[in-house]
């Protein structure tokens, strides 16, 4: 037989010359990230990758605004649908030459996929654009400055924020009137209500377990409570663990672990799939959720009929507790490889229009970060909440910062403390030791 | 051919030779872009930090000598072991079992769908069912309080492997009880009613008859399973709570280590080049084990 003889002669040539041909061709779909040369000012489109798919209520809002936007301005917007990854999609992107101009996400999720590498485009210059719908103010006079610590890095703005889902309690006030005439305040008022609760028979608290960023919300509230904000994230960057070890630390990880330890999880919780507990907590078989800002819209299906969502901010944990509330906020970023930049700021500041954001208060529903539009009545206690306190990043920061370690030690911990399958002292001491090995190997 | 003269059969060869590189060079092209290529390039990204875009930082094998270190690896290494080996073992046990069974059956072909169903149906449905009747409140423990026994809380973190263990079993089953079959089937029906006669017990038919009889096609399917088994990613994924959620980290295997450390998770970690590295230990890994396998099974062929 000829033909294997000639195909092992010939073979490894074959093999180089292939090899090398696909080699170029992936070095090809890479290139150096770069900007998109300077900004230019009369662009007649842009492209817009949004964090939505077609059918949610903020899509239909957002393409309403983008068709009044090119009725007013004569501007196209090539929008994709892109959906909850579309950072995953913009990352590979960037390696191109076709990437969009306007991206949309969350804070921790644009930090985590684009500001790192500095992919995104300073956007100081969009809080002085005027906002849509011929109003004479501009985008920096409407949005509170608040905001600004979660959408700046280095004093510059990565984001510009258009809705909020913020974290606390939820309960549905029609069953429980009491807690809407008098909500816990202190974690002893909230463990004296839980306590209550337990005895008549009710299940207090619901909490998916299998989710393991709530744990890390409800651990973290407790933390930013004793510890204050910031210091949260300053503790997960101690490369040695020891700043685990503060009396704060434990003081906040025995209050949230008596919620499991006294049994005021509602049963199943460690053994369910999510959404089944949210589920139950919808149906009126627990009575407190810790949740996202999310919740009315997510359960309205499910709940009730003329039920009233309340909600009240995470009780005061020991004696100077800081009361600042979690948030992850939406919102747009430009891409400095993007062509058509200008067109896409002008639109975040078209957006930022009142008559837009009570849109996106009303028809989503989503808070928003203007504080001068109309709320439905289901949010109408968080959006009290984040008017009147401090705001902190989701796990303050600490997701967003550095995600490997939220997964791999932060959350996984959290996990077990209100499973109720680590003790404090064990919880400390491995979160002190884990982190300790992360930063030894991934420093 | 042998009709021809010298010089013909000459120029046949030469023509051969000429043609040669056009009848090969388009797939051996195919094949090295979208795989030599890749896998080259995994490697090369394995040497480096990178997010995914921008410039890549050289980190030589500083990415190797973490992986080694990082529990999370060393877990999701054990894990995917253990669905080799012991998922494993049960898929081949119950197979073995089924084809014994499905054999004798008289209505065999629909027995074979049957059992070959849940592999036809996606495994991502397949975990959400797994998953609700597993649940606290679902089938099984609705079962079980009929019987007036306390609800078994199968999903909790320290059970939730062997629940996931079991549902790979479920779900493969179906196609090894098909390959096996195929080779059982071949086997002349007079071995069998011969080991009858001489008072074998069913343990011996299959150990004296089915087994070195079908001894290719088994040791076909055990190759096929090691490298199904590395793939294996949804059925474990589905189970994270929440959308985007990924599951907890005690339960991943060496294909959910590569999503969680670069794409997965609600805020994905983007650590390309460490999740290229472990892509590459784990292909090194499972490729050393087939070839080792194919060493271990190749048996003379029994002619029948």
């Amino acid at each position: 037989m000829r033909f294997p003889d000639f195909a092992r002669q010939h073979s490894g040539r074959l093999l180089a010359i292939t090899v090398a041909a696909a080699l170029t061709l992936a070095a090809c779909g890479s290139s150096s990230e770069s900007g998109g040369g300077a900004e230019p000012t009369d662009s007649k489109e842009f492209t817009y990758w949004s964090m939505y798919t077609q059918e949610e209520p903020m899509a239909k809002i957002l393409q309403s605004a983008l068709n009044a936007f090119k009725t007013e301005t004569g501007i196209k917007v090539n929008v994709q649908w892109a959906g909850r990854d579309v950072l995953n999609k913009v990352t590979a992107a960037l390696n191109t030459d076709k990437v969009p101009d306007l991206v949309e996400q969350s804070d921790n999720k644009l930090k985590a996929a684009l500001v790192e590498n500095g992919a995104v485009a300073d956007l100081g210059d969009v809080y002085k654009l005027p906002v849509g719908g011929n109003e004479t103010e501009a985008v920096g006079d409407v949005l509170s400055e608040k905001y600004d610590p979660l959408t700046q890095v280095d004093g510059k703005y990565f984001m510009v924020p258009t809705n909020v889902q913020a974290f606390m309690y939820w309960y549905q006030g029609n069953r429980l009137p009491d807690v809407v005439k008098n909500p816990p305040a202190t974690w002893d008022e909230f463990t004296s209500l839980l306590s209550d609760m337990k005895q008549a028979g009710e299940n207090p608290l619901a909490f998916d377990g299998d989710a393991a960023d709530y744990a890390a919300d409800i651990v973290t509230a407790a933390m930013i409570r004793t510890m204050g904000a910031g210091a949260v994230l300053k503790a997960a960057e101690d490369t040695t663990g020891k700043a685990w070890g503060a009396p704060e630390v434990r003081e906040a990880v025995e209050s949230v672990a008596t919620l499991a330890a006294d049994d005021y999880f509602i049963p199943g919780y460690d053994a369910s799939k999510w959404p089944a507990i949210q589920q139950k907590w919808a149906a009126g078989k627990a009575n407190l959720i810790y949740m996202g800002s999310w919740l009315p819209a997510e359960t309205r299906n499910e709940v009730a009929p003329n039920t009233s969502y309340n909600s009240f901010n995470f009780p005061a944990v020991g004696e100077s507790s800081d009361p600042s509330v979690q948030v992850a906020i939406n919102g747009f970023s430009v891409l400095k490889k993007g062509a058509h930049r200008d067109a896409a700021k002008k639109f975040i500041a078209f957006f930022l229009g009142k008559s837009w954001m009570t849109k996106v208060s009303l028809e989503a529903p989503n808070l928003t970060p203007r504080t001068d539009v109309e709320v439905l009545p289901s949010l109408a206690d968080a959006a009290k909440i984040i008017t009147d306190n401090p705001l902190v990043a989701q796990n303050d920061g600490v997701a967003g910062t550095y995600p490997q370690y939220n997964t791999s030690v932060f959350q996984p911990l959290n996990g077990k403390l209100l499973l109720g399958s680590i003790s404090v002292d064990d919880y400390i001491s491995e979160l002190q030791k884990q982190s300790a090995k992360f930063w030894e190997i991934n420093g | 051919m042998a009709g021809g003269s010298p010089t013909q059969h000459q120029s046949v060869d030469v023509l051969r030779r000429r043609v040669f590189p056009l009848f090969v060079l388009p797939a051996l092209a195919m094949y090295c872009i979208f795989m030599v290529g890749p896998l080259l390039y995994t490697g090369w990204i394995s040497l480096h930090k990178w997010n995914g875009n921008g410039p890549m930082e050289w980190r030589g094998l500083r990415n190797y000598q973490v992986l080694v270190k990082d529990p999370m690896f060393r877990d999701a290494f054990v894990n995917t072991l253990l669905v080799l080996f012991v998922v494993g073992g049960l898929v081949f046990a119950i197979s073995f079992m089924w084809a014994m069974l499905i054999r004798e059956m008289q209505a065999r072909n629909f027995a074979r769908r049957v059992v070959f169903f849940p592999f036809v149906v996606s495994s991502i449905v397949l975990s959400i069912v797994w998953g609700f009747i597993f649940q606290y409140d679902g089938l099984v423990n609705h079962f079980i309080g009929s019987l007036g026994m306390e609800p078994v809380r199968w999903l909790a973190e320290d059970n939730l492997l062997k629940v996931i263990g079991g549902g790979l079993v479920w779900i493969n089953v179906g196609l090894y009880v098909t390959i096996l079959l195929a080779g059982v089937d071949r086997i002349p029906e007079y071995f069998y009613e011969e080991a009858e006669l001489s008072g074998a017990t069913a343990f011996q038919r299959f150990r004296y008859v089915t087994l070195p009889l079908s001894w290719d096609v088994v040791s076909v399917a055990i190759i096929l399973w090691t490298i199904n088994s590395l793939k294996i990613f949804e059925f474990i994924l589905v189970f994270g709570g929440g959308s985007g959620t990924l599951p907890s980290p005690r339960v991943w295997n060496g294909a959910l280590f590569i999503y969680g450390v670069s794409f997965g998770g609600v805020i994905p970690s983007y650590l390309f080049g460490y999740a290229s590295a472990a892509a590459v230990v784990m292909l090194v890994l499972f490729g050393l084990l087939v070839a080792a396998l194919r060493r271990l099974l190749s048996r003379e062929a029994v002619e029948y």
